[in-house]
């Protein structure tokens, strides 16, 4: 599966999340939203990102839309996606898997062994 | 011009895992202004009309822009006596006669790049040069913190070649790429003349 378009990491993000059956445990907004907070994120940790263009922000709206980030780094954006839908969960799993992915999410960006 | 860059930003990437290419792009116009400011490789002779009338003469480099005025002579050669406290001013010592005077000028890159975020240089000097150049962009990029790419140990490593590069650059622009030329000639105003 492509990581182009924002419909394509919400798709790879619920499966990770194991939601791909509707009714969705996470909605689209909030995966949606999730990508776009890790934009706002990856502006802090890699300004390099964002030398020639201003921070991205998509939506609902438009799932055919292109996401702009660098090839190599598209994964690391899932990973976020995927910690921050269980960053909403109360229980203790989710609250251990959230800080695995954002983690990810941290390392993949700043370390080559990620 | 692009195949040289284009080899100078594949040695990089493979050097630099997690490297985006416009954070290359972007040492790698540091680089070549470094490299250019210290060497002083990169020489154009501007020639202006000069008349009785003015000791204050604007020159345009036909690219990049002036730092350094090497020398200004007139249309016999002979060396004239001028500065250039502003870059692209130059102010003559004393009132010429009507002539023309060459200026050396040295040059270096300057904004905008092209479309694609490459300065314009030369190309013989990518050519020659690319390997100092890569070395330098490396050396920058290792030097950035927090990126997959940080590593001091190789960055000073990378910095030391470029840096004797320049060292090595500069030589040969004094002597004109000639081996084993001198970089020192007699002034041609001292020559006597038979009358």
């Amino acid at each position: 599966m492509a990581l182009d378009t924002v419909q394509d990491f919400v798709d790879r993000a619920r499966v990770l999340l194991q939601d791909t059956i509707e009714p969705y445990r996470y909605s689209n907004d909030e995966l949606v939203g999730a990508l776009n907070s890790g934009l706002l994120e990856s502006r802090r940790l890699r300004p390099d990102f964002f030398l020639t263009k201003s921070i991205p922000s998509y939506s609902t709206g438009d799932l055919s839309e292109e996401v702009t980030i660098d090839d190599q780094y598209k994964v690391a954006f899932t990973y976020y996606m995927v910690g921050h839908a269980h960053l909403r969960d109360e229980e203790d799993t989710t609250d251990q898997r959230a800080t695995i992915y954002l983690n990810k999410f941290l390392a993949q960006l700043q370390v080559v062994q990620s | 011009m692009s195949d040289v860059l284009d080899r100078i930003m594949r040695g990089a990437r493979m050097r630099l895992p997690g490297a985006l290419d416009d954070a290359i792009k972007e040492e790698l116009f540091l680089v070549l202004d470094e490299f250019l400011q210290r060497s002083t490789i990169w020489q154009e002779d501007i020639t202006f009309k000069v008349t009785s009338a003015d000791t204050e003469y604007v020159v345009v480099p036909s690219a990049g822009t002036i730092i350094r005025l090497l020398q200004v002579t007139n249309s016999d050669e002979v060396p004239v006596r001028a500065t250039m406290q502003e870059p692209f001013t130059i102010v003559l010592k004393e009132e010429p006669n009507e002539d023309t005077f060459t200026a050396k000028v040295a040059l270096t890159v300057v904004d905008p790049t092209t479309r694609d975020g490459n300065p314009e240089v030369p190309e013989w000097m990518l050519v020659k040069y690319h390997g100092i150049i890569l070395d330098g962009v490396i050396g920058r990029m290792m030097t950035q913190p927090a990126k997959p790419y940080t590593t001091e140990r190789h960055a000073v490593y990378h910095t030391r070649r470029f840096r004797n590069g320049i060292a090595s650059a500069t030589a040969e622009a004094k002597r004109k790429n000639v081996h084993g030329g001198q970089a020192w000639a007699f002034p041609q105003s001292f020559a006597v003349r038979r009358k």
